[in-house]
């Protein structure tokens, strides 16, 4: 299906059925993308854009576990603190920026934090959920076999959170993305947002697409990479996810 | 004969479950004993507290009134062991341990976990699954890893709560078998609750009727059908008429919980 959409798309374009100035065949974007990779700039802005996802994730998968699990297994903690998670996980974490902005500068802190945002909220709700759905009747069995307190928690909870755990840091990876890439539109000079939309200005459209691509391309093998830690963790979990 | 050791004693629990608007008392002044060795059955209909009371065995919940007390005599065994309804094995462990989660509790060595592992999974046929995660096993053999995990923690009292319940008919007659070999092996003193008036014949030495909702003690039958006892002592006369017997009271407050399902009580909803 995709390789026919991709035909047809280069034959459109070929034949000029579609202006190739706005739509340019996929060969030529991907001839682009090779070239610009390794000589030119996509391979550098890829390598920003990497680093900013990188920084932000660490910073978002950190405190987002501690304090999803610890909402989680302290009721009065969780009565205190999930109004506010409530309150700003909806909000696009894009909006903080300008507030970022203000109060750090124009800089790779206020673009990573505006990331890192996006990320954190989603990786404390997944760990919080993963925490107060699991199966009962596992923390009985941990009562009645003798795991009581910490004990409790690392051979009970925390096992049996870890599949939501995973979850959150999946999305958490995908949000992260999104909101650098948005933040490199909008206020960063580098990485592949700011390729996407410098390109865009100049109407080098092939550029355009191949920045356009790889973010795809990054966001896809990311979150497979993750998947397959999972799956490899985890080995013991019976559906596949 | 001697006289038999109270090994459970149950004195007058009720147990309360306060919710927001209305407490619904749950279990009603029980009172009951489990000798050693003794095979206890528990029987009643649905929201009889059958599961309550084993839980406040298990110390897993607190009872609002009364005494419970488990003769200990073992000193470093556990109280207590459940047997939980649908196995509930930790998905995460193996077969093998699932089987010594209590033991690594309570600090046992690994060179003897992994001895009473292999005693146990041998008694329970499962030694070639001792690697196995719960996921890859069928609904009986989860169950025998539930069973497995209680004898390793050798237990002063073994609970089971409706553990064959959720099980085939015929998966559920072999595990029945089993249990008659495994506790006849062991000497086991076992509280056992089951919906099953059948299984409860052919299991207990006694059974314990509880009323429908709130739980009382409505009767408590000696079972005098011999041991050892197989699947044959279904044929048997004494088994028909005792069947009949129970099923008579027990039908009555199944129909009494059905009525009181169907339409609450007033005058029992804020007891």
């Amino acid at each position: 299906m995709p390789v026919a959409l991709l035909a047809l798309w280069e034959m459109a374009s070929r034949l000029a059925l579609v202006s190739p100035r706005y739509f340019p065949a996929p060969t030529t974007i991907g001839a682009v993308l090779v070239d610009r990779l390794t000589a030119g700039d996509l391979g550098g802005a890829l390598l920003v854009t990497l680093a900013r996802l990188g920084l932000a994730f660490a910073l978002a998968a950190v405190p987002g576990v501690l304090l999803g699990l610890l909402m989680g297994i302290a009721r009065a903690f969780r009565a205190a603190v999930e109004p506010y998670v409530a309150f700003v996980f909806p909000v696009p974490k894009i909006a903080l920026l300008p507030f970022l902005l203000i109060i750090l500068g124009v800089g790779e802190p206020a673009f990573v934090l505006t990331g890192a945002a996006s990320a954190f909220f989603q990786i404390v709700i997944s760990t919080l959920g993963g925490v107060r759905t699991m199966d009962p009747r596992l923390l009985e069995v941990g009562h009645n076999y003798g795991a009581h307190g910490a004990r409790l928690f690392w051979k009970v909870i925390l096992p049996a959170a870890l599949p939501a755990i995973f979850t959150g840091l999946r999305l958490g990876l995908g949000l992260a993305l999104i909101a650098l890439v948005a933040v490199e539109f909008i206020a960063a000079k580098s990485g592949l947002g700011h390729l996407v939309y410098r390109h865009w200005q100049m109407l080098s459209t092939p550029e355009m697409y191949a920045a356009f691509a790889l973010v795809g391309a990054l966001g896809l093998l990311l979150t497979r990479g993750l998947r397959a830690l999972q799956a490899r963790l985890l080995s013991w979990q019976e559906e596949s996810f | 004969m001697p006289t038999p050791v109270p090994k459970v004693l149950v004195n007058e629990v009720s147990v309360t479950f306060e919710s927001h608007r209305r407490s619904v008392l749950a279990l009603d002044r029980i009172s009951l004993q489990a000798h050693a060795g003794e095979f206890l059955c528990v029987v009643g209909p649905s929201g009889s507290g059958k599961s309550t009371l084993l839980r406040v065995l298990a110390g897993l919940l607190r009872q609002s009134a009364g005494e419970v007390r488990i003769e200990a005599d073992h000193p470093g065994s556990p109280l207590t062991a459940m047997v939980f309804q649908e196995h509930a094995l930790l998905p995460w462990r193996t077969v093998r341990d699932n089987v010594t989660f209590g033991l690594e509790n309570r600090g046992v060595g690994r060179a003897e976990r992994e001895a009473r592992a292999r005693e146990m999974l041998a008694m329970v046929g499962l030694t070639r699954f001792a690697a196995h995660y719960p996921h890859q096993l069928s609904g009986g053999m989860k169950q025998r890893v539930g069973i497995a995990r209680a004898l390793a923690s050798d237990p002063e009292v073994l609970l089971m709560d409706e553990p064959l319940a959720a099980l085939d008919a015929q998966t559920r007659t072999i595990m029945q078998e089993e249990l008659l070999r495994i506790w006849a092996a062991l000497g086991k003193t076992v509280v056992y609750v089951t919906h099953s008036l059948e299984e409860a014949l052919l299991l207990g030495d006694r059974i314990v009727l509880l009323s429908a909702r709130p739980g009382r003690v409505s009767r408590i039958y000696p079972v005098d059908l011999g041991r050892p006892r197989g699947l044959e002592v279904r044929a048997s006369p004494a088994y028909g008429a005792l069947l009949e017997t129970i099923w008579a009271r027990l039908r009555e407050e199944v129909v009494r919980a059905m009525a009181e399902d169907r339409g609450p009580d007033p005058d029992r909803a804020s007891a």
